[in-house]
């Protein structure tokens, strides 16, 4: 059976190539897995996990964290620095054998995968001394609040509490259009973090963290299917890409199968 | 398991083959000296249609591709032996030559005449077997040490890259097939120069001297022993004496076994383009991300051309 027996173009990714891949998007794409206040990431040696990036990313003077507000103190105009990031990232295609997933998750369904992420955040804890010295004074008049509120102020930094949770992710890749062009997409559809209690914390954290990976990670991991099928057409001008669709004999594309995500495309040259 | 599979069927092949046949033009000139004649040749031509054959041993053949003359002009120029006439007395008298038939020498100069004929228009074949082979090109223009992103960057980019080509190991070029006008066109051009060179003479003379030089023909197998048939000696001199056949050859394999890849792939490959800056500017974009290709091959069989790489 060839390969194209069903499509004019097939491109496929095995899973430690993939793998590999993901390293170097860590490497050199490092504010797509660290997120951080501003503070904390002017002072990375704050951090819960040291960012180890490509010499290119200090080079071009690429973040390395993607700033996010502080976290509001509410009834004043502070905020905490708080960070969190995601290392260790290793994706399982199926059939399931390098990421064992928790109860939860297992198995792993057909044309899915699997990704295990070391998942850690802190909150920076300013100095004792430093915070008894902000204490406000009572308050001798009612003011109205400010409308808009002023930008909240950081607090001094001090130790950033850290903790690291393991989290998997199951999901899988589709084909979706944005403006006329087509994407291989990763999305999610499962998400554990493990032996976190009480129950509620740990549903609470594993929402907060799907939100991210839903909203933030992810969609910067879309791939363009021209750039998937490798520029192979690249001197080709008049030439359009598609997935193949509504193909009984390609039931799922991309197809997630074997340990390989496999791309079957139409090519339509005018 | 190699990291990366991608596989183009027969469909996918040709439009990547159209691409690169479209993109050959080749003009050349030169001339060679034969003798008594100078030929000189000013070829620009292009290639179109052909079929392509992925096959089952790893080769792929391209079959009837024509090679479309834009220009195919053919000069020569004759050095003719000088030929006279008369420097005798028709009528003599005991006082002297009542009447003289002036000497008259005709092809004096070096060349006598020189004809450009235009050949072009028409359409020759030519057909190439081959394999597809990876090859890995080092820009020679990069300094050394300049970082992968810069190269990228970089007008024209410096970046290194895989290429394939398909390279042919069997070129069959059709022998250059002229229109059998081309015959009359050099008759003609002979005629006009004899007519040109005799313009001052009586047209007795003129008569006389043609009479003896005999046809344009006759003119030109006197200076080259060339055989009747104009055409097949204008054939015999593109092909064989001026060998445009080697050379044609020779630029079609040039262009896809060297100059012009099927396809190329920039290494390290930019997976993920760049992207705005979370944090706003500067700098207003993040690099892209590149992944560096290792281990390529390439293959065919019957259905599909096959290449493979590792992430390295």
């Amino acid at each position: 059976m060839a390969f194209t027996d069903h499509c004019d173009l097939f491109a496929s990714f095995q899973e430690d190539g993939f793998n590999r891949i993901v390293g170097y998007v860590q490497q050199q794409r490092p504010s797509l897995f660290n997120y951080a206040t501003a503070q904390l990431a002017a002072n990375p040696d704050k951090l819960c996990q040291i960012i180890q990036p490509n010499p290119i990313v200090g080079i071009r003077q690429n973040p390395l964290v993607d700033i996010v507000e502080l976290l509001p103190i509410p009834g004043t105009e502070f905020g905490a620095d708080f960070a969190a990031q995601i290392s260790n990232v290793k994706v399982d295609f199926h059939p399931a054998n390098s990421v064992t997933l928790p109860a939860e998750l297992s198995p792993l369904q057909p044309q899915r995968l699997s990704i295990q992420v070391k998942l850690c955040g802190g909150i920076n804890c300013p100095p004792e001394q430093a915070l008894e010295a902000l204490i406000p004074p009572p308050k001798t008049t009612a003011d109205p609040p400010p409308d808009p509120p002023p930008p909240l102020k950081p607090l001094p930094l001090g130790v950033t509490q850290c903790f690291c949770l393991d989290a998997f992710v199951t999901g899988g890749v589709r084909f979706k259009q944005y403006s006329g062009v087509w994407y291989a997409e990763p999305f999610l559809d499962g998400f554990e973090i493990v032996e976190i209690t009480p129950a509620g914390l740990e549903s609470s954290l594993e929402c907060y963290a799907k939100i991210i990976m839903k909203l933030s990670v992810l969609p910067g991991l879309r791939i363009a299917l021209d750039v998937m099928s490798f520029q192979l057409l690249q001197t080709v001008i008049h030439v359009q890409l598609s997935p193949v669709v509504g193909d009984a004999a390609v039931p799922n594309n991309p197809a997630i199968a074997d340990d390989q995500l496999k791309a079957f495309i139409k090519l339509e040259a005018f | 398991m190699p990291h990366l599979t991608v596989a183009a069927n027969q469909k996918a092949f040709t439009t990547l083959f159209n691409a690169i046949r479209d993109d050959f033009i080749f003009e050349d000139a030169d001339s060679a000296n034969l003798g008594p004649l100078t030929a000189s040749y000013h070829i620009k031509f292009h290639l179109a249609n052909g079929s392509v054959d992925l096959r089952s041993d790893n080769t792929v053949q391209v079959s009837e591709l024509d090679i479309k003359w834009d220009i195919l002009d053919l000069t020569l120029a004759f050095d003719i032996p000088e030929q006279c006439f008369g420097g005798f007395c028709i009528i003599p008298t005991p006082f002297g030559c009542a009447l003289e038939f002036p000497e008259v020498c005709l092809f004096s100069d070096n060349p006598d005449l020189e004809v450009t004929l235009p050949l072009g228009g028409i359409t020759s074949e030519v057909s190439l077997t081959g394999s597809l082979k990876p090859t890995y090109f080092v820009n020679p223009d990069r300094p050394a040490g300049m970082n992968d992103w810069d190269a990228q960057d970089a007008d024209p980019p410096l970046y290194n890259k895989w290429q394939i080509f398909l390279v042919p190991e069997f070129v069959d070029v059709d022998p250059i097939d002229v229109a059998d006008t081309v015959g009359d066109l050099l008759e003609a051009a002979v005629n006009t120069l004899v007519d040109d060179l005799l313009s001052f003479l009586p047209d007795f003379i003129k008569d006389f001297i043609k009479a003896a030089l005999g046809s344009a023909i006759d003119i030109l197998r006197l200076v080259l022993d060339i055989p009747d048939d104009i055409q097949e000696f204008i054939e015999n001199l593109l092909n064989v004496s001026l060998g445009l056949v080697n050379i044609i050859a020779q630029a079609i394999i040039d262009h896809f076994a060297s100059d012009s890849p099927l396809a190329e792939i920039e290494d390290p490959y930019p997976i993920l383009g760049e992207a705005e800056n979370p944090n706003g500017a500067p700098p207003p974009s993040l690099v892209p991300v590149k992944i560096p290709i290792r281990d390529l091959t390439i293959f065919n069989n019957d259905v599909e051309m096959v290449l493979q790489a590792n992430v390295g």
